[in-house]
């Protein structure tokens, strides 16, 4: 495995995919004398998606690294910028409208926002190649 | 705007995110009331109608506590405006993803989650068919986007 094979912003963003996934098992909400709940707990669909977005900025991480010259019908690292940036919305959507946030789910927005970041720069990068 | 311009994906697609938005405004879930657990006789005797939590209520996709509504709204613009530009013949050139590969994307990731809400309600509220019209929509989304990749061979219009 060489990771020398990375850009900064694959590194960027598969590590703030692997951080998504951690906060999703942080307490997201909980007020006094009640039970918080994690993200995994909390009766959305977010975590669901959030976890397509890790898993769209991890697998170009995964290819990058075995070398795998895998076809896919769209540029990975700009999916996974689109899918991050509507995770940013969505996250920042459920922080607003959530009570009694906790910092799971802050952790998660910092973290959709790594994501989005670091796909952005890696989309910069794959540009560059191009021409 | 020349209809004939689209393809049968495109069209697709797009009259499925026009319905999927219609479908969001009718019921997807109940709040069921205490009203079927009371004895005949304290309903019979009682009127309890207006009482708050009594009856049951239907919830819509825009009322129901999730960001899902959020995440439906944005798919349906992006896919609308794919097949606006399409319509108007400015496609535009972009260099990193299809359009069609975006309108796929979405309604495949929003098919995942609405069908993740037809088997995992929250808490006790039951199943209603805007549910399952959402689904079936939000599907064809995905679908249309599929079938429009496919025309295009990956080498048409670009996002």
């Amino acid at each position: 495995m060489d990771t020398g094979r990375l850009s900064q912003g694959q590194v960027i963003a598969a590590a703030s995919a692997v951080l998504l996934i951690i906060s999703l098992f942080l307490k997201w909400f909980g007020t006094e004398g009640s039970v918080s709940i994690s993200g995994w707990e909390s009766q959305n669909t977010l975590d669901i998606y959030l976890t397509i977005v890790a898993l769209f900025a991890l697998v170009p991480t995964v290819l990058a690294l075995t070398g795998s010259g895998a076809e896919v019908p769209f540029a990975p690292a700009a999916a996974t910028f689109l899918l991050g940036a509507i995770g940013i919305i969505l996250t920042a959507y459920v922080v607003i409208d959530g009570e009694g946030t906790k910092i799971g789910v802050w952790l998660a927005l910092i973290a959709v926002i790594g994501v989005t970041v670091g796909a952005y720069l890696a989309m910069q990068d794959e540009l560059a190649e191009e021409y | 705007m020349a209809a004939g311009r689209l393809s049968q994906g495109r069209l697709i697609a797009g009259v499925a995110a026009v319905l999927l938005f219609i479908l969001m405004f009718i019921p997807w879930f109940e709040i069921p009331g205490v009203e079927a657990q009371l004895p005949e006789e304290v309903t019979s005797s009682v009127d309890l109608s207006g009482t708050p939590g009594i009856e049951s209520q239907s919830v819509n996709a825009w009322e129901a506590e999730n960001p899902l509504d959020v995440y439906l709204l944005i798919t349906i613009l992006i896919t609308l405006a794919g097949v606006a530009l399409a319509a108007t013949g400015r496609g535009g050139s972009a260099t990193l993803m299809p359009l069609s590969a975006v309108t796929f994307l979405l309604g495949a990731i929003g098919t995942i989650q609405v069908l993740y809400q037809v088997f995992d309600v929250p808490g006790d509220l039951t199943r209603k068919v805007g549910l399952f019209l959402g689904l079936i929509a939000v599907a064809g989304i995905a679908v249309g986007g599929y079938l429009s990749m496919s025309e295009e061979g990956g080498a048409g219009e670009r996002y």
